[in-house]
């Protein structure tokens, strides 16, 4: 017989050695900005401390997607034929553009990867719209003028371009200095000086990158930039594009100097024409930020598992990006909401018959005064609907569920597994159990618990749904060679996820009482604020430095009246978006 | 077989370096010497993302039964290569592959210098930073212990004046960055890397190569060419006067200066007169795997990448080439998912499906460019003999990154031993751990014309393989001593 003083002798032991795993995890949190104002924060506001010099973005180039929408609206001084032309003269070397693509960051949007496919395409773009200009005189005329009709341009010619097209294309007025230079780099060109002179724009880092100028220094190695560069961080965060006339007037005029200024343009920009460019700016954040490209859906068609898994059910990522599309425009624009109802709304945005057929409901006409509302204790928020939920095969993968929610919903990344596991084999197939009991048996060792106490419950949390996300209370057991339906079993989502430290005593068994949790945790909120940060800046923000802006974003989409609206059009009137850092 | 062993090493050495200081010999030099002035071999790999390669699966049947001692690591092993009456060496290793064994080697026992557990794709090529840590962002556990930031094997070379003397029309082409890493800031490598940029689609690989082609005797083109020449330059001069602004930050000069690089690269491309490609073909459509739905037009698609690929190696516009295979689409499944579901969820194995997949891109994509390359580069040897291909992965099983599979074919110019299946696990107590993988990229570097003093004056143990105490799986001295070297038996070349 064991005693009791032995069993306390093993109890220790066992707790000793347990105790760098658990520290492995906690450490980290320790030591991140994470455990004392996100995760584990009892503190749900950012602090703000006004002495402090924030953290600001940096000269990039534009994205494939700007430069394109950019050279878009430079071609509307032609004819509509003539921009369809332009169009296929230049498509070829367009498509040789790389990708805008998050290999250096996590937002495409925030791309600012520089390659020598991209050099020559750049330089091979402006000289294929130049040859599409010179291609005959009312081209010519109308994107240099009429000065231009002869294929040669002289200084008065130059001058008068510098002033119109050529404000367009460096997107503020060009600098006598630049005007001279011009006269003087085309003496250097053989042929038609106008078709050089367009070229010579075109392929100017003026045009393909953002070149910001500044006006006031702030000390600090801080500088205020131009009301022409407001103008165009204005135009290309909400619109990716240059700006259009009238805020470039704005710029020209100096209202953008006034934040009353900034103000009236942003209100007028916010109008309903526009709400379709801003609802896919918001749209592509959410799909990134919900890693959408990387989903690997089920294929209910794959094998006869499959088919008899997925019964009759489709599901396509044109339906799930569907949805987010138009869940967000809803509470972007339509009825604007806080951060909290993105968690909590039981509202369902499926417009197809595949995705409402998953969710047991009928499709969404669009119409926002014949909502549909999901069956009642279903589902609620992002994390309950087939773009989280979402994965391939006949199995959920609660592990992942319980990553993508510490690292993405609530900015909690977890460490490497311990370098003493070399061989971690597949969880075995046993019929006679559920997914959540085999990976609770498969993680139960201490040297994995230390990380999986973490991440098991935070994922097990959502059981109730299937790899389709379908709601479940009950589990299907398929036979993986034959298909055959082997065992049923009850859904268990009891659990106790410690979303925070302050909320680690709660425990749950319904997935929208968790998803409810996790909007009024703090650590979400504060989370999601931080990645749009990451989204408009272009960089991860430092909690310290850029406390004051985070609070303000925070403050602007929380439950208190704010909203997605108000954030995205607080941002362009703050002080931070025209603040640029400078060498010191 | 060898290729033109001794005299390449040694003209590198003496007269080639003469031969570049002084171009003006060139006029009286015979045309063989000449060529043999500049290492020309070709580094292409066919990397397999994730891997999770079964070892029963991936090597041959019988073991390497003839033992190598001397001043190693610890006594190996190896066997000449055969198909012993079957009809493929391996499940994975198929039959497309029997008529290049006598120039192939399969590599068992090297060994990742420390755990990663998954996901370490930038391993393949000697980016070991991935390693300890970097999983979902998290920071490392010891940082003192962390691996530096470097430049992947493939672009270190890429970038290295000894293997490209002048500029060529493409330093590197690269399907799927996975592996291939550049360092985000070249003057302060903490910083960190980020993936190379690659041509996704076979117009943008055939451009790389072939689109700066201009026809010397067109005036037109010629003029055309001039004005371009010169719109460059004045590009590079407004990136220079951007750089000097006084309202810019040292991270803004970084990007004015990643852009001023890339011009440079192009004036330099644009100046530089490359002779005609006759196998290049016509420009062909951007068709990318993406867009290849079926069996059918996925193996349309490796065709003409390994057709525009090969013909760009054999005509000089590269010499690199770097390949993530495509396993997303590959024909049975999702590679990617069955490999990463195996450690994880999934209820059963997967490593017949994984197998599948591999022996489908060697049949599809490997094979093909294998074909392509071996005609007669001239001394009797061809284009794939003056060449190494790497094909491997990083997990030989699920979470294990050691014993890695590796596939090379290609001697390098003969620099490589080939026809053998060299197994470098210490035999005891069954099979023991290996020696460093770092060592088969020392082994490369070096077959493409590097000294020891050129990876190593990097200054960094990622490539060289010395590690600092307590980075590493726990490996003996022995081991550990030998990491700077390059793979015994199969590197012959010095």
């Amino acid at each position: 017989m064991i005693s009791l003083q032995q069993i306390r002798w093993k109890l220790i032991i066992v707790l000793t050695l347990m105790l760098p795993m658990y520290q492995n995890c906690g450490q980290f949190n320790s030591n991140s900005e994470g455990l004392n104002l996100s995760s584990f924060g009892n503190n749900s506001k950012f602090q703000c401390d006004p002495s402090a010099t924030p953290t600001v973005s940096n000269t990039r180039r534009l994205t494939k997607k700007e430069y394109v929408n950019t050279l878009t609206d430079l071609a509307k001084v032609f004819s509509l034929n003539d921009q369809q032309a332009l169009q296929a003269a230049i498509q070829s070397e367009l498509d040789l553009i790389p990708a805008d693509s998050n290999l250096d960051s996590r937002f495409s949007e925030n791309s600012n990867f520089v390659s020598q496919q991209l050099t020559d395409s750049l330089v091979n773009v402006a000289i294929a719209f130049s040859d599409f200009v010179a291609q005959n005189n009312t081209r010519l005329t109308q994107f240099i003028g009429a000065c231009a009709a002869s294929g040669d341009v002289n200084s008065a010619c130059i001058n008068s371009f510098s002033q119109n097209m050529g404000k367009k294309i460096f997107r503020r007025p060009m600098t006598p200095e630049e005007v001279q230079d011009l006269n003087t780099q085309l003496q250097a060109y053989t042929g038609s000086s106008a078709k050089w002179l367009v070229a010579r724009m075109l392929a100017s880092p003026q045009f393909f990158m953002h070149v910001e100028d500044t006006k006031t220094d702030l000390g600090g190695g801080l500088h205020e930039i131009t009301d022409h560069a407001l103008a165009n961080r204005i135009s290309y965060f909400l619109f990716d594009t240059m700006p259009d006339d009238e805020l470039m007037a704005a710029a020209d005029s100096g209202q953008l100097s006034t934040v009353a200024g900034v103000q009236e343009q942003l209100n007028r920009l916010g109008n309903q024409q526009n709400h379709a460019a801003m609802k896919n700016l918001m749209a592509s954040f959410f799909e990134q930020w919900l890693k959408l490209d990387e989903m690997v859906l089920p294929d209910a068609n794959a094998n006869t598992l499959m088919q008899n898994y997925a019964a009759g059910d489709q599901l396509t990522m044109e339906s799930i990006k569907n949805e987010i599309h138009e869940m967000i425009g809803y509470f972007t624009f339509t009825n604007p909401g806080s951060f909290r109802d993105l968690f909590t709304t039981d509202i369902s945005f499926a417009v197809d018959n595949n995705l409402a057929r998953i969710y047991g409901v009928q499709p969404w006409n669009g119409n926002p005064s014949n909502l549909v509302r999901f069956p009642a204790g279903e589902r609620a928020g992002l994390i309950t609907r087939a773009a989280f939920l979402a994965n391939q095969g006949s199995l959920t993968k609660p592990i992942h569920r319980g990553i993508h929610i510490r690292h993405d919903i609530l900015c909690d990344p977890l460490p490497s597994p311990p370098a003493e596991i070399f061989d971690m084999r597949a969880v075995p197939f046993d019929e006679s159990l559920t997914t959540r009991e085999r990976i609770a048996h498969k993680t139960s060792d201490s040297s994995c618990m230390g990380c999986h106490s973490r991440i098991n419950d935070t994922g097990f949390a959502l059981e109730n749904y299937d790899s389709f996300g379908r709601f479940r209370l009950q589990e299907k057991i398929f036979d993986p060679e034959t298909g055959t339906l082997l065992q049923t079993h009850p859904v268990d989502a009891h659990v106790q996820p410690r979303i925070t430290r302050e909320t680690s005593n709660q425990s749950f068994s319904s997935p929208v009482d968790y998803s409810r949790a996790i909007a009024e945790s703090g650590a979400a909120e504060k989370c999601f604020v931080k990645t749009f940060y990451e989204f408009v800046y272009q960089r991860y923000p430092d909690v310290e430095a850029d406390g004051c802006s985070l609070e303000q974003m925070r403050a602007s989409v929380n439950d208190e009246g704010g909203s997605l609206k108000e954030l995205l059009f607080r941002i362009p009137a703050s002080r931070q978006f025209r603040l640029k850092r400078v060498s010191q | 077989m060898f290729y033109h062993k001794a005299s390449r090493r040694h003209f590198l050495i003496g007269a080639g370096k003469a031969a570049l200081a002084l171009p003006i010999l060139s006029s009286i030099m015979p045309r063989q010497a000449l060529a043999q002035a500049v290492n020309n071999t070709r580094f292409i790999t066919f990397y397999m993302p994730h891997g999770n390669i079964s070892s029963s699966l991936f090597y041959p049947s019988n073991a390497a039964s003839t033992e190598v001692t001397g001043d190693y690591a610890h006594p190996f092993y190896h066997s000449p290569l055969s198909l012993g009456g079957q009809p493929q060496i391996s499940r994975m290793l198929s039959s497309g592959l029997n008529p290049f064994i006598s120039k192939m080697n399969i590599i068992r026992g090297t060994d990742m210098p420390t755990y990663k557990g998954n996901h370490g794709d930038f391993t393949f090529l000697g980016q070991f930073h991935q390693l300890r840590g970097k999983w979902s962002g998290a920071p490392l556990r010891d940082s003192q212990l962390e691996f530096p930031h470097v430049p992947s094997v493939d672009q270190f070379l890429a970038a290295h004046n000894k293997i490209y003397p002048t500029t060529p029309s493409a330093r590197s082409v690269v399907y799927g960055a996975a592996s291939s890493r550049v360092l985000v800031n070249p003057s302060n490598p903490a910083e960190g890397t980020k993936g190379a940029p690659g041509q996704g689609d076979l117009l943008s690989l055939w451009n790389t190569l072939f689109g700066g082609d201009v026809d010397s005797q067109d005036p037109q083109q010629m003029a055309r060419l001039q004005n371009k020449k010169t719109l460059v330059d004045q590009v590079l001069g407004d990136l220079n006067s951007i750089k000097n602004r006084r309202d810019i930050s040292t991270e803004d000069v970084r990007t004015v200066e990643s852009f001023a690089d890339e011009v440079n690269e192009l004036q330099m491309k644009l100046n530089a007169t490359a002779a005609q490609c006759a196998g290049k073909g016509t420009a062909p459509s951007a068709l990318s795997i993406n867009g290849s739905s079926t069996d059918a037009e996925r193996t349309q698609f490796f065709d003409l990448y390994t057709s525009i690929l090969a013909a760009g190696l054999k005509c000089g516009r590269t010499k690199i080439a770097t390949i993530k295979t495509p396993g997303n689409q590959a024909a049975s499944g999702n590679w990617h998912a069955w490999s990463h579901n195996d450690p994880h969820d999934a209820p059963y194995d997967h490593k017949e499906v994984v197998a599948d997949n591999v022996s489908y891109i060697i049949e599809n994509m490997v094979v093909p460019l294998l074909t392509k390359l071996d005609t007669n580069e001239g001394s009797g040897s061809t284009f794939l003999d003056n060449s190494v291909v790497l094909f491997g992965g990083v997990n030989s099983g699920a979470h294990k990154q050691y014993h890695l599979p590796m596939l090379t074919v290609g001697s390098g110019g003969g620099a490589f031993r080939t026809g053998h299946y060299i197994d470098y696990r210490k035999r005891v107590n069954g099979s023991g751990r290996g020696v460093y993988y770092n060592q088969l990229l020392i082994s490369i570097m070096m077959a493409m014309g590097l000294s020891p003093q050129d990876i190593a004056a990097n200054g960094n143990y990622a490539y060289s393989g010395v590690l600092p105490e307590g980075m590493g799986y726990s490996y003996s001295p022995s081991v550990t001593n030998m990491a700077p070297n390059p793979l015994p038996f199969l590197y012959t070349g010095s």
